[in-house]
């Protein structure tokens, strides 16, 4: 079965900005949430696909067609971009119906489409506002609207949830998950946010300097994730050097103060091991991994309490400690940190 | 009658007023109401004698009941007046009369003046106490004893002193009827507007500098119009409406119309489109076109018109082809004319236009794009109505300026007349004065079409509703 969107080594130039080349595929239902730090190409990624930015090598295409030999108009996607960008002189219904222009449709049918993804987003009210007077979030969700009304194929968000405040944020969060299990359109959902992963859960991309870095569910990024880059940027995860090395069929990871057992081969000698901050806990028992170390700074953020330790090593990490026994901490206290998961080891 | 008002307007300073103190106020201008009527009508003391010694009474009750109430300053102040008026100020003045006057005008101040020390920032202190050795210095001494106006200024002083918006107008009214005339009307107006701006400014930032600069700017531009305010309301309406009824000015300003509409709609149909594409692509040669597109401006209009007559004049290769050819002749006709405005009205149109597809963000367009709108479709639906109230003002200073066009004009066509030709003929025929109704006619016509048209361009949309949502 050939994916609904598919990019093969694809890549291009803008300015001094090089994307690519990468390949990704997209299915007919996927949420792909695209996730890289500001600058890593996501948006220009969205622009290349909607046909804003031609694409140099590679291709492009969508249900078995080159999309590159398209014109914007004729690729039948939605593109939400990150500003607000709603039509000032026209009304909100006709912001909405803009595209429905070019649909050829009988005028009673494109009126029911109108006011069906109104309703569904809940703009039945603010049919006959202009765009200066709505919030930030009715403006995002009117040009949600104006981009799903015509039916694309595939749905390009640009930050759909950023510059809102955080009670918006949960609504349109919502919204987009309704709208998602509802019309199943796929979708590619940028974001530089790695919350938005977790809440929309699903496929996820992790980006770096237009290169895609790893692709899968988001939970296996982050618990397997393939490169130091993924596993610092989505996990905020502590990443410590070390070799790998098996003994009497066990893997380990050497480190130059201590030794982790691992959870199975590891096909490449050196590299990293990930030692997440929820992976550490107090309470030490016979036989498990510990670490001394001696506690740089605590911090109360209420469900858990964030240490950042020094490791014999010299390395600072950070643990995530839940448990009535952290208010007692303080800076210069030795403590004995317990790995409550086996770590996680990563190519170098 | 300045014993009548004297009690209450001396009254004042016990404002929080009690029972007693409106009494005592009441009691003594019924008394000073009998007193005079009886006394004059014996005719025993001359009557504004008696009022002057009534004044005096009454201000020295007031003091006294000030002091009593604990006011030193107030109470202490009027007593004083009261005392130096009665000692001194009295022989001083010419007549009785004049002596209340200042008696009263000078308890006015005092307490206009404490009351600004005690409620108000020093600064209000500083600018009451100033503006009154300011006002002093100019009736008194530079104008050598203008007592009378003096006095009278002193209560516009006392009544605007609280407030230094007020206190400006004050200033303005003053220095245009002092300094001024004989066009003291006309500098009081521009000062007005200067004012009424600048006290009306609100903006985001809170810069004296700005403000300076826009009184700057005002001061300029209307002293710039003042020709023409005079030249347009000097003139007998009467005059104005018989020039209008002459068939030669009537077929000017219909050349006139007819010209400068079919020049600007020509360079419309070339103008946008060039706007929009400069607008939207970056090309070789883009910032040379941009300069190409100003040279009209620096361009004498004298030399314009002999550079234009020397193509498409009669003897020329190119005019005498087109004429052969087409039958178009343009020397001495409207579509010399047409020429002529289109060659300097077109930076106007341009510049406008290519500003205003600036201002529509790009990305508008694009959204439009993947919603299905064609390169052309986005343009007309998104671009041009966003555009459109820049293109039009750009239309409208293309109109205006190809009108008003007299250089280049009269080189290539001094017949058929436009109105500025027209103009130009009859001054030389018969000079500036006689001149005058025609000039005002002119003058009305354009200044009328120009701002009916801005008023129309105020109906379009602009972008700015895009952007700024966007923060």
């Amino acid at each position: 079965m050939s994916a609904l969107l598919e990019m093969t080594d694809m890549s291009l130039k803008a300015g001094d900005f090089r994307l690519g080349p990468l390949s990704l595929s997209l299915d007919s239902g996927d949420y792909l949430v695209l996730l890289g730090p500001s600058g890593c190409g996501k948006t220009t990624l969205l622009k290349a696909v909607a046909g804003h930015c031609p694409i140099d090598s590679g291709l492009l295409r969508m249900e078995g067609d080159d999309l590159a030999l398209r014109p914007p108009h004729k690729r039948r996607l939605g593109y939400v971009a990150q500003a607000v960008d709603l039509f000032p002189h026209m009304t909100v219904a006709g912001n909405i119906a803009f595209g429905l222009a070019y649909l050829k449709l009988p005028r009673r049918q494109k009126d029911e489409r109108l006011h069906r993804i109104a309703e569904m987003l809940a703009l039945s009210e603010l049919l006959e506002r202009t765009p200066g007077t709505l919030s930030g979030g009715e403006s995002k969700r009117v040009a949600l609207a104006r981009s799903l009304v015509v039916g694309p194929r595939v749905l390009l968000l640009d930050e759909p949830l950023g510059m809102l405040d955080p009670n918006s944020r949960a609504d349109m969060l919502e919204t987009l998950r309704t709208i998602h299990d509802e019309l199943g359109t796929a979708a590619i959902h940028v974001t530089h946010d790695r919350e938005e992963a977790w809440a929309l859960g699903g496929k996820c991309a992790v980006m770096r300097d237009g290169r895609i870095e790893q692709v899968g569910p988001v939970s296996e990024l982050f618990r397997q994730p393939r490169t130091r880059f993924v596993a610092e940027f989505l996990g905020g995860a502590n990443v410590l050097p070390a070799r790998f090395e098996e003994r009497d069929g066990k893997w380990s990871a050497v480190l130059d103060w201590a030794r982790f057992e691992l959870a199975g081969p590891v096909p490449f000698p050196s590299g990293y091991v990930q030692i997440r901050p929820e992976g550490l806990a107090l309470d030490p028992h016979e036989g498990a991994q510990t670490i001394r170390c001696a506690i740089v700074s605590v911090a109360d953020r209420g469900v858990y309490h964030e240490l950042r330790v020094r490791a014999p090593g010299g390395h600072v990490l950070r643990a995530h400690l839940v448990g009535g026994r952290c208010a007692g901490l303080r800076p210069g206290d030795e403590v004995e940190l317990r790995l409550t998961e086996l770590p996680h080891p990563i190519k170098g | 009658m300045t014993g009548a008002t004297t009690p209450t307007a001396g009254g004042e300073p016990s404002a929080p007023s009690s029972r007693t103190r409106v009494a005592v106020v009441v009691c003594l201008l019924a008394v000073h109401v009998i007193s005079y009527s009886v006394l004059s009508w014996l005719g025993v003391i001359g009557p504004l004698e008696f009022l002057n010694i009534l004044l005096l009474a009454a201000n020295f009750v007031i003091g006294a009941i000030l002091l009593r109430r604990g006011d030193l300053l107030t109470g202490g102040a009027i007593m004083f007046l009261v005392a130096a008026h009665g000692a001194f100020g009295h022989r001083l003045a010419p007549d009785a009369l004049t002596s209340g006057a200042i008696l009263f005008v000078n308890i006015l101040v005092v307490y206009v003046g404490i009351k600004i020390n005690t409620h108000l920032a020093t600064r209000y202190w500083y600018a009451f106490v100033g503006s009154y050795f300011l006002l002093f210095f100019i009736f008194i001494i530079s104008m050598k004893n203008a007592e009378a106006l003096f006095l009278l200024f002193l209560m516009g002083l006392a009544a605007t002193a609280r407030s230094f918006r007020l206190l400006a107008y004050f200033w303005a009214l003053t220095l245009s009827f002092t300094f001024c005339q004989p066009y003291a009307w006309e500098a009081t107006f521009i000062s007005f507007v200067i004012l009424t701006a600048l006290f009306g400014a609100r903006g985001s930032l809170r810069s004296t500098t700005a403000l300076v600069f826009l009184g700057c700017g005002l001061a300029l531009v209307l002293l710039v119009l003042l020709p023409v305010i005079i030249a347009m309301l000097g003139e007998d309406p009467r005059n104005i409406l018989r020039v209008l009824r002459d068939a030669r000015l009537r077929d000017a300003i219909g050349t006139t119309l007819i010209t400068a509409t079919l020049s600007t709609v020509f360079l419309a149909l070339f103008t946008v489109p060039l706007a929009y594409a400069v607008s939207r692509l970056r090309f070789p040669g883009r910032t040379l076109l941009l300069s190409l597109i100003d040279v009209p401006i620096v361009i004498p209009q004298s030399v314009a018109g002999i550079a234009l007559l020397g193509v498409f004049g009669k003897q020329q290769f190119l005019g005498e082809t087109l004429f052969y050819a087409f039958g178009l002749r343009f020397e001495g006709a409207m579509l010399g004319i047409c020429l002529a405005q289109v060659f300097v009205a077109m930076p106007f149109f341009a510049k406008s236009a290519i500003a205003a597809f600036d201002a529509v963000p790009p990305g508008l367009e694009m959204s439009a794009r993947t919603l299905g709108a064609s390169g052309w479709s986005a343009f007309r639906r998104v671009a041009l109505p966003l555009a459109s109230r820049g293109v039009f003002l750009g239309a409208v200073l293309a109109w205006a300026r190809a009108a008003g066009e007299f250089g280049a004009v009269i080189f290539i066509a001094p017949t058929p007349e436009t109105a500025p030709v027209a103009a130009f003929n009859r001054f030389n025929s018969v000079g500036v004065v006689e001149s005058g109704p025609l000039v005002a006619a002119l003058l009305l016509f354009s200044v009328v079409m120009f701002f009916l048209l801005q008023l129309v361009a105020r109906s379009f949309p602009t972008a700015h509703g895009a952007t700024g949502d966007a923060a």
